[in-house]
């Protein structure tokens, strides 16, 4: 003889708002599935054919932008994560950390606005190299604040050992540090670098129609409407997407 | 002192020192002068501009808040075929520029746009950074908390209402904040929705348009003092996130 254990009186009080949890876990990925499938439906209605050049110019020039930020954030992400994880005297240690993670909400309007009113007058240097700097701005409190996660991912038993052994700071940071929390450091960087292909208010306002070449974010806008936007916006959507997903499996994140 | 601590004395404080001397100077931007010539005034007014950005921020985070939380359980607290592919790929569109979302909601304006078309576009925007900030902070209370209910006679949905969520809920609310800043702080993909001055027919204007417009065609103490305030109130909310994350 079968018997059926009976059903907890807790389980059958909350499995209407199991099923309203599940409903909402369902419209939240399609909210998000909406957004390729938008994308497509307007790449298949807009009119006019797709311009194959300035596509190319416009990929070419944003991945180049990203390249840029990206190398610029490998020294500074590097020397400021050590120095605010390793060498600052402690008692400033958490102040200044946190300062610099609470600038990661950073507007890019707000920034831009800096570069054009107060920093380009007073700085002899060109758009471009305006541009990069502020990109490097924006990216660089992203990239510290992972590249901390990084090295705090260093075993404390193995710095307690290197220091036991008698290595120097500079050996420890050379032979310990660096060789473990390195993919976790490149993730840094990489997300950096990803502001310089995401951003379009700085980039616009910096140069407009004017730069070297082309960028996907400002062109995008510039072509809204178009057929050649719509695949613009899904290319970006899948190399943005794709190296996210790079930085966080680097980064040993939730992927 | 070996190269390489020598280099990290002289580049890190540097880069540290740009960061908040950045902050610094946008905080006292207002205070600065603002040089010969005339100074253009804009056509718009602050408590328009105000207002937008507030309904802007509550449509986005009405759509956005709910829905992530929710898909931030789901992905986080029940074992199903197929999960760690949604979880790579909601991770994944985190890094989208809200650019290309923004071309998306514009196929649903259909010819007009206004307060509710970018609210929403910006909710799909804020959305992943939810999901993930949720998960991440149901990942961080211990399995034994949830082993204990269990064995206690709780189901799966009251262990995650009754125990799981009150543990982390400061997290999670980080979380939302971080995503009501990106709102806050959006200004190109409203450049497709539709912003403007209203004063000439647009349907909405925002902080940020105006901090835009200032930038591109010059403006004076009004709009320093807009983006200087737009940074602070940022920046505390950060902290606030931050220390809240911190506080679990």
């Amino acid at each position: 003889m079968s018997t059926t254990l009976p059903v907890p009186a807790a389980t059958r009080r909350y499995r209407p708002l199991e099923w309203l949890l599940w409903g909402g876990g369902a419209a939240g990925l399609a909210v998000l599935a909406a957004v390729p499938v938008l994308l497509g439906v307007e790449l298949a209605t807009s009119t006019g054919g797709v311009e194959l050049h300035a596509l190319g110019r416009a990929t070419l020039g944003s991945v180049a932008l990203a390249l840029l930020t990206a190398l610029t954030c490998v020294p500074l992400t590097l020397a400021a994560v050590v120095w605010l994880e390793l060498e600052i005297v402690p008692r400033l240690r958490p102040g200044l950390q946190t300062l610099v993670v609470s600038l990661v909400g950073m507007p890019s309007v707000v920034v831009a606005y800096l570069g054009m009113v107060l920093l380009r007058p007073s700085l002899p240097v060109s758009n471009e190299v305006l541009l990069v700097l502020l990109l490097v701005t924006m990216g660089l409190p992203h990239a510290v604040g992972r590249g901390l996660l990084a090295v705090r991912s260093v075993p404390r038993e193995r710095l307690e050992a290197a220091l036991a052994l008698g290595l120097g700071r500079g050996h420890i940071l050379h032979r310990l540090v660096l060789p473990t929390a390195w993919p976790g450091l490149m993730a840094a960087a990489l997300v950096g670098g990803l502001r310089g292909m995401s951003d379009t208010v700085v980039v616009l306002l910096l140069l407009g129609d004017g730069g070297p070449l082309p960028v996907l974010t400002v062109e995008i806008l510039h072509r809204a409407g178009s057929s050649t936007a719509a695949l613009m916006a899904l290319i970006l959507l899948v190399l943005s997407g794709g190296l996210t997903a790079v930085a966080h499996r680097l980064g040993r994140g939730p992927v | 002192m070996s190269w390489e601590r020598g280099l990290t004395w002289v580049l890190g404080p540097l880069a540290v020192a740009a960061l908040v001397g950045l902050a610094l100077v946008v905080i006292l931007a207002p205070a600065l002068p603002t040089g010969p010539g005339p100074v253009p005034t804009l056509p718009g007014s602050l408590a328009s501009a105000l207002a937008g950005t507030v309904a802007l921020t509550l449509v986005g985070l009405a759509l956005a808040a709910p829905l992530g939380v929710a898909t931030g359980i789901c992905l986080t607290e029940y074992r199903f075929t197929g999960r760690s592919l949604l979880r790579g790929l909601v991770v994944s569109m985190e890094g989208v520029p809200s650019i290309a979302v923004a071309l998306a909601g514009s196929v649903l304006l259909f010819g007009g746009g206004g307060v509710w078309v970018a609210g929403l576009t910006l909710g799909a925007v804020v959305l992943p950074g939810i999901i993930r900030a949720t998960g991440e902070a149901l990942e961080g209370v211990p399995q034994v908390q949830r082993d204990a209910a269990l064995a206690l006679g709780q189901d799966r949905y009251g262990t995650i209402v009754r125990v799981v969520l009150p543990a982390c809920w400061r997290v999670v609310l980080a979380g939302v904040i971080r995503a009501s800043l990106r709102c806050i702080g959006a200004t190109a993909p409203l450049l497709l929705l539709g912003v403007g001055f209203a004063s000439q027919g647009a349907e909405f204007e925002t902080l940020t348009w105006w901090v835009f417009h200032g930038a591109g065609h010059g403006a004076g103490p009004g709009v320093r003092a807009v983006a200087a305030s737009l940074l602070v109130a940022v920046f505390a909310l950060r902290l606030m996130g931050v220390y809240m994350r911190r506080s679990r």
